[in-house]
């Protein structure tokens, strides 16, 4: 099972210069994971649409990889504004923390609330490395590449926001 | 010791740290230096790599994983669909409320004539002009022609709703000008097409069909036009407002496939000037440069497409039978003109990214304009983008876009070709189904498929408050369950 996992191609960020509905739908669900409600995330892609378009790559490989370097580090400043205003759950997240309140049977479901809630209590970079390994199936190779950092310091962020995430979530509970 | 000991020593220390490293148990100038080491050593970075993976597959964290992974908010997200088993919509022309496809328009073109197109260059009684324009849209209207127009079956999508400044405006309670400046905020939004959509050329002289493609035929006007630009393979995607100062303007862009050129077109909404940028991505130049002004001759009052096009400031690509404008940020995001060969301006399509219940309850004074206009609703997305396009004269049910619709017959219609590219009604439904998570059943009698677009497109897309004020105003009541809506007589 894990070999089969370990061969498994890990998703591939579009082309930004030719979005197509699902890669664009792609980006905005990549950003939903990193910084909450889809009308925040759709701003988050649509920035970088908007910075990627302003450069110039050697080819498309490199293109693919600065638009997901540039969406993940969109995020991060968005999810570092909300950290210094204190917002540190995103208005989705809250929203659905605090009220209890449900749209669909996952969302009713207490745990899955709280595993946000703490997941949008991590340090920006760790939440982002959770989030691509966790919730993306990013490998660390590609985390890396989206958080501009080696290897080793994604797998370090994925591992202390993993360990932080197991604090705030007893074992006991889920 | 040699060097190599050395190496193996730092080594060593730092793999017996390992653990305190990662869980952060070191002070800082410890943890300093494990990092500095780490980004020296491939081979202690490659350890650390493969320790942390076996720790977070470890089975004891099996549970925490499974959390995670089952909290994932885009696999939380419920769509806006029915289920499968839910009960066919009903189809009854009879309780279509066609009026409130008029509303829509109406309001819109109450936007139109409040912010900047006025038959006769006067503002709105108590109302300020934002930007004149010296044709009427009457006129506009008017010069509308029937089809044919080749289908096609892309779809767009829209990044963003509607921004502060636009709500600020909307929520009102009654339209009124917006400041430029009260909108600082307001960001781009960008649409971009799914599969190469084109502009492109009915048989007609004056206008371009908004989802189209190919293009049918080259320009009719002289120069190096649009057409052929466009045969070499461009896509559009459409901006919201932006502009190099920072005012909020409207934005058509042209982007080539191959990825090496782009034209921009930016049309300030305060004052209808227009800038134009186009420029080959392959230089050094950086890709959106200050935009050269070119037809800052023009008073403000003075904009037209028309009146751009005879300014002989623009390069041939403009006059390819291409003009663009846009509106203010107040729901409308921009609407389409093709010009003709005599400079006739044609509206093409409008649209917005609000809510159109927003602009229709803040518009009660169109319905009475309504009334002489043919124009439909339509949205191709379920996402935030809504069209309105004048239909008058079509013929036969093809038209703009994707689809159409025969307002006077009320009935939305499907094109033979889009049926046949489909294979055939079932496929069909299931398009619908599919996209739109609707089911849906064709009125008895009709000799071709048809349906009110309110009931199949519209409740997909449309928010229940929408809903809610159409069966008001055609004295309905709404029933739901669920995500399926009813319109009822009471």
């Amino acid at each position: 099972m894990e070999q089969a996992a370990e061969t498994q191609d890990p998703p591939q960020p579009p082309r930004p210069d030719d979005l197509s509905s699902g890669d664009r739908s792609w980006a905005c669900d990549v950003a939903v994971r990193l910084v909450g409600g889809r009308a925040l995330a759709e701003d988050m892609v649509q920035e970088t649409i908007l910075k990627v378009m302003e450069r110039r790559f050697e080819g498309q490989e490199e293109r693919r990889r600065y638009f997901l370097r540039a969406l993940t580090n969109t995020c991060l400043s968005e999810l570092r504004r909300q950290r210094s205003e204190q917002h540190v759950l995103s208005d989705h997240a809250q929203e659905r923390a605090s009220s209890g309140e449900a749209t669909d049977p996952l969302e009713r479901h207490e745990l899955a609330a709280r595993v946000r809630a703490a997941v949008a209590k991590l340090a920006p970079r760790q939440r982002v490395a959770v989030v691509l390994k966790f919730w993306e199936g990013f490998d660390t190779r590609q985390v890396a590449e989206a958080l501009g950092v080696s290897e080793s310091g994604a797998a370090t962020l994925a591992y202390r926001g993993f360990t932080r995430l197991r604090a705030e979530l007893p074992e006991e509970d889920l | 010791m040699t060097e190599s000991q050395d190496q193996a020593s730092v080594c060593a220390l730092f793999r017996a740290e390992l653990w305190d490293y990662l869980d952060a148990d070191l002070d800082a100038q410890r943890l300093a230096q494990i990092e500095v080491h780490l980004e020296a050593c491939p081979e202690c970075s490659a350890y650390l790599v493969e320790q942390v993976g076996i720790e977070l597959e470890r089975p004891e964290h099996g549970a925490v994983t499974r959390a995670l992974v089952a909290a994932d908010p885009v696999a939380a997200e419920s769509p806006l669909r029915v289920p499968a088993s839910s009960p066919v919509l009903p189809f009854n022309l009879n309780r279509v409320p066609k009026a409130a496809l008029w509303i829509a328009a109406a309001a819109l073109l109450l936007v139109l004539v409040r912010f900047g197109i006025y038959p006769t260059g006067r503002a709105p009684a108590g109302g300020p002009a934002m930007g004149r324009v010296p044709w009427d849209v009457e006129r506009v209207l008017a010069s509308m022609r029937a089809g044919p127009f080749e289908v096609n079956s892309a779809t767009y999508s829209l990044a963003r709703g509607p921004n502060p400044a636009e709500a600020e405006v909307l929520y009102s309670g009654r339209l009124r000008r917006v400041s430029v400046k009260s909108s600082p905020d307001a960001k781009p939004s960008v649409m971009v097409d799914q599969a190469g959509m084109r502009w492109a050329y009915d048989a007609s002289a004056h206008s371009l069909v908004f989802g189209a493609s190919p293009p049918t035929r080259p320009s009719p006007l002289d120069g190096p036009a649009l057409a052929a630009y466009l045969q070499n393979g461009y896509d559009l995607s459409y901006a919201g407002p932006v502009d190099e100062q920072g005012v909020p303007c409207h934005h058509l862009t042209a982007n080539s496939q191959s990825g090496d050129e782009r034209l921009d077109l930016f049309i300030n909404t305060a004052t209808g000037l227009v800038h134009r940028s186009a420029q080959r991505i392959g230089n050094e130049a950086p890709l959106i440069q200050k935009l050269r002004r070119v037809n800052s001759d023009l008073a403000p009052d003075a904009f037209s497409p028309t009146s751009y096009l005879q300014s002989g400031a623009t390069p041939a690509v403009d006059r390819g039978g291409l003009a663009a404008a846009g509106l203010s940020p107040v729901g409308v995001s921009n609407f389409l003109i093709g010009v003709d060969d005599k400079g006739q301006a044609a509206l093409i399509q409008l649209s917005t990214t609000s809510w159109p219940s927003t602009i229709l309850s803040l518009a009660p004074e169109l319905l009475e304009h309504l009334a002489n206009s043919e124009t439909i609703f339509y949205t191709t997305t379920r996402e935030r983008n809504f069209s309105f396009v004048p239909t008058s004269g079509y013929p036969s049910g093809a038209g703009a876009g994707e689809w159409a619709m025969d307002t006077k017959a009320g009935r939305y219609l499907v094109p033979a070709e889009k049926l046949r590219s489909l294979g055939g009604l079932e496929d069909l439904r299931q398009l619908f189904r599919s996209e739109y998570g609707l089911q849906i059943e064709l009125e008895a009698g009709l000799a071709e498929p048809a349906w009110v677009l309110p009931e199949v497109l519209g409740i997909g897309v449309m928010s229940g408050n929408l809903l809610r004020f159409i069966a008001s105003n055609n004295d309905l009541e709404l029933e739901q369950d669920g995500n399926t809506f009813r319109f009822v007589r009471p």
